[in-house]
């Protein structure tokens, strides 16, 4: 907390002997007839004492503020102060009043303010605001007719009224032909505003748009897509309501001029600009640099803005110049303010004189090409002891003698080696072969475990698989058994017991024949298997065996049985 | 019969590029850079991707005072082997001698910070190394089918982010940063793809700068500063892959377009 005093009793202190400021503002613009608004006094560089208003007829502002409020802000090291007083006012009829300036003291000093123009419109009587009206956008500039580079304000707003929230996403608008900075319009802002009696907040953002070709230009339509939630009343019951809107803005069309001739020179800047320079030292040793700082200030395109062409020397090599951005934070508003330092190597000793530099640009306030200079800039150079030979090499000097030196450098050699060259260099079919060879044997091998895993645990599906098997096998043993008509039996009820995981022990061909339908079996098969299963039956319980053909047809048809009902169960599984 | 053809063919056409690649080395060692330009270009013509061949074909650009395709071919020679003292100790001889000395672009911030520990590797190590891993992870999911194992899943979890790394530094080596080198002394940098509008700034010989989009005859560059601008692609050299051919490759004396225009100018 003390230090918090200390800070702010050191603000005021710096900003007691700061310039004054007085600036005077209304609340919201424009105004409702009849309905009260404040007008707010801001001072900074100083504490205000009183603040006194002339009197003018159709407006009414109160002597004594409602309120006060203040900030301090601390900018590269500058300690600003400063404090707002809001008045009370109204403006009776529907007009426009010019409120003269209003004169504040500071330290017993009067300060005038700026003069204020208010309007004030009638009272809309309107329905009830939907949620329709809760949200509006707006895409506007600050000139629609600019010269090729001139800078333009884009300012996209988003105006959300007062007592509803709202939630969307925007589209950007499409700015083909500017050259943008920032990339994407940036939050610059969020002032109150009205339309239609409703009062907004309004968000605003801005980018810096510089035109690189002559013509109409066109900023595409800015929208929003998103929801607006807000309250309503129904039945005396407060309802929370919500609903989606899109809002498009109007597409801005720029007319673009081309710069007139361009004079010898020029580079691009468009702008006003401010040029100085400064030489690090009038005084240098032959072969030690010397640095020439070259500032460029003001408004413009920053990227636009480029080093002055450096006068040839006879008596010394210069480097090319390398930029420093002092503020690169005021490119989004279109302010410049770059040092290009040119490193100047003196080889000759003497009184050597760096002629005038240029720096043309173009006013488009003006409609004028304007030239800066700066110089002519004194340099004594002390010899060295060394004869006049160039002791450093620049890119800028004499090609022939660049190259000699460049070709004198002692490269590393050529390597050679014994051949394999081969085309291409994709990654070898080893890598992928690699890459997807342990994947198909995790496969392979997963699914080999799940398929024991599953024969160990699931007796049903062991059965079921092996049910085809066995049944062939014990078939091909049919017509050598004692008793073939028995054995065809059992192989046959076998088959059907496994295939369903039912109890075999007992199973008659009623019960075999029961066991098909119940699993959907078609009619024929179930018909076949019943007659074979009951010839068999019948020939055991006569005991007696059936001729040798008849066996053979038996065992066959069996066989052929056995295959329809698996092909069935089969298709059935696939289907 | 046909793999047998194919095979002997592939021997024969590696015979001839051995001997194109001495002939070359020869002409260099005879002071005659430009047939040694040639030739190397003729193997890279011919497809073949090879850092010796990069870097000796840097070395004769070099020689031959052309500072800008040498910085390219001894990008692409540390692309290919980025443990390549030779062509690392030649590239930055290469650079200084350049007006600017400029660096080279960074990569995006994401693979700085996540594949900080790949710059040196070539991209078949990174390929063995996450070939053996992935082989290793699946190996323990094998493992873990037959018995559970503690801490086996986890290893294998493991296993597969470390892939999964070496994956993301492969990916990173296949496309490595559009590179661009300027070739010229000066290259001017637009606002747009119009030659007669502002300029926005200059490039100087040897500048590297990342290629953000490519049109017929314009490159839009995004400088080391990180400033967007477009440029006529024929103050260039791309680095590559594709590994283009500079444009006046066969006639190296031939001054860059830039420097002609200056001498018109100055008529």
């Amino acid at each position: 907390m003390v230090v918090v005093r200390v800070m702010v009793l050191a603000a005021c202190t710096f900003a007691a002997g700061a310039q004054v400021s007085v600036r005077l503002e209304a609340e919201i613009e424009p105004v409702t007839a009849g309905q009260p608004f404040r007008l707010i006094v801001t001072t900074s560089g100083g504490l205000p004492d009183a603040v006194k208003f002339e009197s003018v007829p159709n407006i009414v502002i109160q002597d004594t503020p409602i309120s006060q409020s203040s900030s301090t802000s601390i900018i590269n090291g500058a300690v600003s102060h400063r404090v707002m007083l809001h008045f009370r006012a109204a403006i009776a009829e529907p007009s426009t009043v010019a409120v003269p300036a209003a004169t504040v003291t500071v330290s017993g000093k009067p300060h005038k303010s700026n003069s204020l123009t208010v309007t004030a419109v009638e009272q809309v009587e309107r329905p009830g605001p939907t949620l329709g009206d809760g949200v509006r956008i707006n895409s506007l500039t600050d000139k629609i007719e600019a010269y090729e580079g001139e800078a333009i304000t884009l300012t996209l707003e988003i105006w959300e009224m007062e007592g509803v929230s709202i939630k969307g996403i925007t589209n950007i608008p499409q700015t083909v032909g500017f050259y943008a900075i920032p990339q994407e319009p940036v939050p610059t802002d969020v002032v109150a505003k009205q339309h239609e009696g409703l009062k907004y907040r309004v968000r605003q953002s801005t980018q810096m748009l510089y035109p690189t070709r002559s013509g109409q230009l066109r900023i595409d339509k800015f929208e929003w897509n998103g929801i607006v939630r807000g309250v309503t009343e129904i039945d005396g019951y407060r309802r929370r309501i919500n609903d989606r809107f899109i809002r498009a803005s109007d597409p801005v069309m720029i007319t673009v001029k081309p710069l007139p001739q361009r004079p010898e020179g020029f580079t691009g800047a468009v702008g006003s600009f401010l040029v100085e320079g400064q030489l690090s030292s009038g005084q240098v040793d032959q072969g030690v640099p010397v640095k020439l700082a070259v500032r460029i200030t003001g408004r413009g395109n920053p990227r636009a803005v480029s080093a002055p062409e450096f006068p040839a020397l006879e008596w010394a090599f210069v480097g090319e110049p390398v930029r420093t951005d002092a503020a690169p934070d005021l490119a989004v508003q279109g302010r410049v303010d770059h040092i290009f330092e040119f490193a100047i190597t003196p080889h000759q000793a003497g009184n050597q004189t760096i002629p005038r530099m240029h720096f043309v640009y173009f006013d488009p306030e003006r409609v004028a090409y304007e030239t800066k200079s700066i110089g002519p800039f004194s340099l004594t150079v002390f010899s060295s002891g060394e004869s006049d030979r160039p002791v450093l090499f620049d890119g800028a000097e004499n090609t022939s003698v660049n190259a000699i030196d460049i070709l004198a450098t002692d490269i590393l050699p050529i390597v050679t080696r014994p051949g394999n060259l081969t085309r291409g260099n994709g990654l070898p079919a080893v890598f992928w072969i690699a890459a997807i060879l342990p994947v198909l044997a995790y496969a392979a091998v997963a699914a080999f475990v799940y398929r024991r895993r599953r024969f160990e645990n699931d007796h049903g599906y062991a059965r079921a698989y092996h049910a085809r098997t066995e049944a062939h096998r014990e078939l091909r043993g049919v017509l050598e058994a004692g008793r073939p008509e028995e054995s065809l039996h059992r192989a046959l009820i076998q088959f059907v017991a496994n295939t369903y995981n039912a109890p075999e022990a007992g199973m008659t061909a009623h019960d075999a024949d029961a066991l098909l339908r119940s699993h959907g079996c078609e009619d024929d098969l179930c018909k076949n298997v019943q007659t074979i299963l009951r010839s068999c039956e019948r020939a055991v319980y006569a005991d007696q065996s059936l001729p040798g053909d008849e066996m053979k047809a038996l065992v066959h048809g069996a066989a052929a049985v056995i295959d329809q009902i698996r092909a069935a169960i089969r298709k059935r599984g696939k289907s | 019969m046909n793999a047998g053809i194919l095979y002997v063919s592939a021997i024969l056409s590696a015979t001839v590029f051995d001997v194109t690649l001495e002939r070359a080395n020869e002409a260099y060692r005879n002071d005659d850079y430009t047939e040694a330009i040639t030739l190397y270009e003729q193997l890279v013509a011919d497809g073949i991707v090879d850092s010796i061949v990069f870097y000796n074909l840097g070395n004769a650009y070099f020689r031959s005072s052309r500072l800008g395709p040498a910085i390219a071919n001894y990008e692409r020679a540390l692309h290919l082997d980025p443990n390549f003292k030779n062509a690392d100790q030649n590239l930055q001889m290469c650079v200084n001698q350049t007006p600017r000395s400029a660096g080279r672009p960074l990569p995006p911030d994401w693979e700085q910070s996540l594949l900080f520990w790949h710059y040196g590797l070539s991209i078949g190590t990174s390929a063995t190394v996450a070939a053996i891993i992935w082989i290793v992870a699946w190996g323990l999911l094998m493992l873990r089918l037959f018995r559970s194992i503690p801490y086996v899943r986890a290893s294998a979890a493991g296993a597969f982010v470390l892939a999964a790394l070496f994956a993301a530094s492969i990916w990173s080596k296949s496309h490595p940063l559009p590179l661009a080198v300027a070739e010229a002394a000066e290259v001017p940098v637009y606002f747009d793809r119009d030659t007669s509008g502002p300029v926005y700034f200059e490039l100087l010989e040897g500048d590297r700068v990342l290629i953000e989009q490519s049109e017929t005859g314009w490159l839009k560059i995004e400088a080391p500063s990180g400033e967007l601008g477009w440029a006529e692609r024929t103050g260039f050299v791309v680095v590559g892959p594709p590994y283009e051919r500079p444009p006046d490759a066969l006639d190296p004396a031939a001054p860059p377009e830039s420097q002609s225009r200056q001498t018109e100018l100055s008529l």
